[in-house]
């Protein structure tokens, strides 16, 4: 990818040509100064300045391409998070879990307010008398929605794919209970490890160990060693109904946790819907006619090229309405004196 | 040496030179097409190009002065004049202004000269100068190019120019090879080769570490293999161009029957399109059975969106709609281009025809390929264009035979109000070598013999495809380090390396064909690294367009007993 830089001459050229001038006219610099000042009136001026400020709609483009940044960022923190949830070890996870939910309505917040500024812009479309300007605006718009579409996308498979996995996660551990099934001490242990979930097949297994070994259960056993293990493990952590009762209410207690998180993961994404299925209409013009830079281009151009037949047609429309009204003047002056004709001579 | 990564980094290269902000940029006719084949609109609006606009045409004279301009023109003498109008009153804040070739200082100094406001912050070439197409295929849109079979002056400097820029782009210094007996590629190698020697400074690249062979431009004439450029192809790119015609990767469909409004105009980009990429080259046996496994898979979906009985379902469905939206309209357009291809096979018989083409293509045997051809022209489900290509391959295949049929051929074809000049105008349009060396039924030549005599033995695969085009047996000799001094000479004195260059640019001047571009691809899938160019991408009926203007005010020579035909009035 070879590239010449010009840049340098190019300034060269331009000092020496502005030099030379300078040098050249006759005037002194005050005394052009003094013309400059006199030629431009200071409406022009100030016309000029307003011209190189943007426009008022476009802070609210900065705002929002700040807002779906701040977005990026909470979705890499949100990811570390659900990383981190989903590793299996032994640290207490609530406060964690809170985090998430914070950011989860954060970033769902965020697109939300990012969406309502981009209506907003999308609205100053309309009081615009520019064509240009409005054109700009339009694909501003276009643009801001791809960038927040590709980040509610990711936002939204993120969730996801954490969800699927305390599901699969849930199914594993139920796997696990199955095989298992009556060891309570093990279930402990392992829903200190994973969590909450765990505790929706709790129930069950400290439900038949309570109830003491169930024989048929234990011809399920086929590892003789292990058989032995449990017995030896048995008599020393044994629970008894106190602590089951405990248990039953911790397991209430974070089940309603954990489904508060759940409901609150599927309420940003019932909200998020609406800016999605706004979103959504703009895919289908991606890798078609309307996304080529030379259509639209061309089409603007031939817009341009009607616009003025239009004009020309207005225009003559208007030449001849004028006739008409002339024409429409003179008739009803000529009826008006023929009637008056006709009356003055009866 | 991927053409279109090249033009995409220089584009992005010249949008991140202008900092942040909004940003118009400004091209002119053929910029627009070079950056509409590499980016998409999409693509644009994301790195905060918010406004296209074409310098020569359709202005609007607003001013908004915060925004910046990135310019991108050629440059030429009227857009160097309409830029500097544009410096003389600027609409725009600040001007970043790209030229696509090497500019003349002089140009410069009048562009300085006129920026008096000194609004310009940047000025620079950057070498994306020709159209990409396909990943290993590009091309310079001039329909065009000879006159009196040699250079029109436009043509050549345009031509010299989007070489340079494909060197320079990929950063290559080659040595030259031209066609010897050709005069416009000896012609456009020189140029070239003087252009590299001027310009030293920016040919100045690492030269290849020791022993490794420089890479290799190769400039070949159509002339030389016409027949390439007439037969029917079967590969999903070249069988769209030829029978719907691919004009920079959009393909118009408006004359076809029953086609919704928003496929009128599609765009067929390898870029863009995943299922174009995966089967611009397989050929319409194998896209009937992929497309078949897209809508399947697409019906599954279908049926996946219709059963929403839980919320869960629900969620899937918000979620996979934007995809299944996209794969709906992939799966849409190329149905119905491939449904609208194969109306068009079965309608023009271009099976039956196809057969005939290879048959005469690859093997002499006069008399019943000429009761065949004679047979098949005066039916009324061959297209008369159809019929002219018949006649037109059969006329120079058996040009010197001693029964040549040609006559009669042609007057069958008068009867049905055919372009009968054009037959004469094909004759005079070959060059000598094609003469030789694709026609000659009367030479013996040890060699092609036998690898006849092998290829016999080993059977054909697939009659509709047993044409090997030119271009692709010379490669497969270069690549395997064959002499080729002899008929392809380097333009300079250059010691010829022995060992086979690794880096081919080909440019075939009369234009390219998808059929080449193919074979360009199977080499570069087994590892070499070739690119194809051409003046122009054709299909048949271009390139019947070619040969007209090619021919037009040369003198007939090798026609003279088919006088009767010469004129074009009496189609």
């Amino acid at each position: 990818m070879a590239t010449r830089y010009l840049t340098e001459l190019f300034s060269l050229m331009r000092n020496s040509h502005s030099y030379r001038n300078n040098h050249f006219s006759r005037d002194s610099d005050s005394e052009r100064l003094l013309k400059r000042k006199n030629s431009g009136s200071d409406e022009e001026v100030e016309l000029n300045e307003e011209c190189m400020l943007p426009p008022s709609w476009y802070d609210l483009v900065e705002n929002t391409k700040y807002t779906i940044s701040k977005v990026a960022t909470k979705m890499v923190e949100l990811e570390a998070l659900h990383k981190k949830l989903l590793r299996p070890d032994f640290v207490e996870k609530s406060d964690d879990e809170i985090q998430m939910e914070i950011l989860g309505q954060e970033i769902s917040k965020l697109i939300g307010i990012a969406h309502k500024n981009i209506m907003v812009i999308k609205s100053h479309q309309f009081t615009t008398s520019s064509g240009q300007e409005r054109k700009l605006i339009e694909n501003i718009v276009r643009g801001l929605i791809v960038i927040l579409q590709n980040q509610t996308a990711t936002f939204r498979n993120e969730q996801n794919a954490y969800l699927k996995q305390i599901h699969s996660l849930e199914e594993y551990t139920n796997d696990f209970f199955d095989s298992l099934n009556f060891n309570g001490t093990t279930n402990e242990e392992s829903a200190n490890k994973t969590s909450v979930e765990t505790f929706d097949n709790f129930l069950k297994p400290t439900a038949s160990s309570s109830s003491g070994f169930n024989p048929s259960q234990l011809d399920d056993l086929e590892n003789d060693e292990r058989l032995d293990e449990y017995f030896q493990i048995k008599p020393n952590q044994k629970l008894n109904q106190k602590q089951l009762l405990q248990f039953e209410i911790d397991n209430t207690k974070m089940m309603e946790a954990r489904e508060k998180e759940v409901m609150g993961i599927v309420k940003s994404i019932v909200e998020l819907n609406q800016v999605y299925k706004d979103l959504s209409n703009l895919v289908q013009e991606q890798g078609t006619i309307l996304d080529r830079i030379d259509y639209n281009v061309e089409s603007t151009q031939s817009r341009v090229y009607q616009g003025l037949k239009e004009l020309q047609k207005a225009e003559r429309y208007h030449r001849t309405n004028r006739k008409m009204y002339c024409i429409f003047i003179l008739s009803v002056v000529t009826l008006f004196m023929i009637i008056l004709l006709i009356l003055t001579k009866l | 040496m991927n053409v279109i990564k090249a033009i995409q980094l220089y584009i992005d290269k010249m949008i991140e030179e202008a900092g942040p902000g909004m940003k118009i940029l400004l091209m002119d006719r053929e910029t627009t097409s070079i950056i509409s084949m590499a980016h998409s609109q999409t693509d644009m609006l994301q790195k905060e190009v918010y406004l296209f606009e074409r310098i020569d045409s359709g202005r609007s004279n607003e001013r908004l002065k915060y925004l910046k301009c990135i310019v991108f023109i050629r440059p030429t003498r009227d857009n160097i004049i309409r830029l500097s109008n544009e410096l003389k009153s600027p609409k725009y804040g600040s001007y970043f202004i790209y030229f696509s070739n090497i500019i003349p200082r002089t140009e410069i100094k009048a562009l300085a000269e006129c920026d008096e406001s000194e609004s310009v912050r940047e000025v620079k070439e950057m070498y994306a100068d020709y159209l990409c197409i396909n990943s290993s295929l590009f091309s310079l849109n001039i329909p065009t190019c000879l006159h009196s079979l040699n250079w029109q002056q436009e043509a050549l400097e345009r031509t010299v120019s989007g070489i340079i820029g494909v060197l320079l782009s990929l950063k290559i210094r080659p040595t030259i090879r031209y066609k010897n007996g050709s005069q416009p590629a000896q012609n456009l190698a020189k140029r070239v080769f003087d252009t590299i020697n001027k310009e030293s400074s920016l040919f100045s690249f690492k030269p290849p570490e020791n022993g490794v062979p420089p890479p290799l431009l190769l400039i070949l004439d159509r002339r030389d293999d016409p027949i390439t450029a007439l037969l029917t192809q079967w590969t999903y790119q070249a069988m769209v161009h030829q029978l719907l015609t691919i004009k920079n990767n959009r393909v118009d469909l408006s004359n076809v029957v029953g086609v919704p409004n928003e496929l009128k105009e599609v765009v067929l980009s390898a870029e863009q399109d995943d299922f174009y990429s995966k089967n611009l080259f397989s050929n319409f046996g194998e896209i009937a059975v992929t497309i078949r496994d897209l809508i399947e898979s697409f019906q599954k979906r279908a049926k996946e969106q219709k059963k929403i009985e839980t919320i869960a379902d629900m969620k899937n469905f918000v979620e996979s709609y934007p995809q299944f939206k996209k794969m709906s309209g992939t799966v849409n357009k190329h149905l119905v281009v491939i449904s609208e291809l194969s109306m068009q096979i079965s309608k023009k018989s271009l099976l039956e025809m196809s057969e005939l083409e290879q048959d005469m293509a690859c093997r002499a045997d006069h008399s019943a390929q000429l009761q065949r051809v004679k047979k098949l022209i005066t039916e009324e489900r061959i297209s008369i264009e159809d019929a002219l290509r018949l006649i037109l391959i059969y006329a120079m295949r058996y040009e010197r035979h001693a029964n040549c049929g040609t006559v009669g051929l042609l007057n069958a074809l008068k009867a049905r109000n055919g372009r009968t000049h054009l037959v004469p105008k094909m004759l005079e349009y070959i060059s000598q070598s094609a003469r030789n060396e694709l026609f000659n039924t009367t030479k013996i030549d040890a060699v092609k013999l036998t690898r006849n005599l092998i290829k016999g033995l080993k059977g054909v695969e697939n009659v509709y495809t047993q044409h090997v085009c030119v271009l692709k047996d010379l490669l497969e000799e270069i690549l395997k380090g064959r002499s080729i001094d002899q008929q392809y000479p380097f333009i300079s004195s250059e010691v010829p390396y022995r060992r086979p260059p690794t880096e081919i640019i080909v440019f075939i001047i009369g234009g390219a064909t998808y059929e080449e571009a193919f074979a360009v691809h199977q080499l570069n899938q087994m590892g070499y690294r070739i690119i194809l160019g051409g003046t122009t991408i054709h299909n048949s009926e271009s390139f019947l367009e070619e040969v007209i203007t090619a021919t037009n005010g040369a003198p007939f020579k090798h026609s003279r007993s088919l006088q009767a035909f010469h004129n074009a009035s009496n189609a």
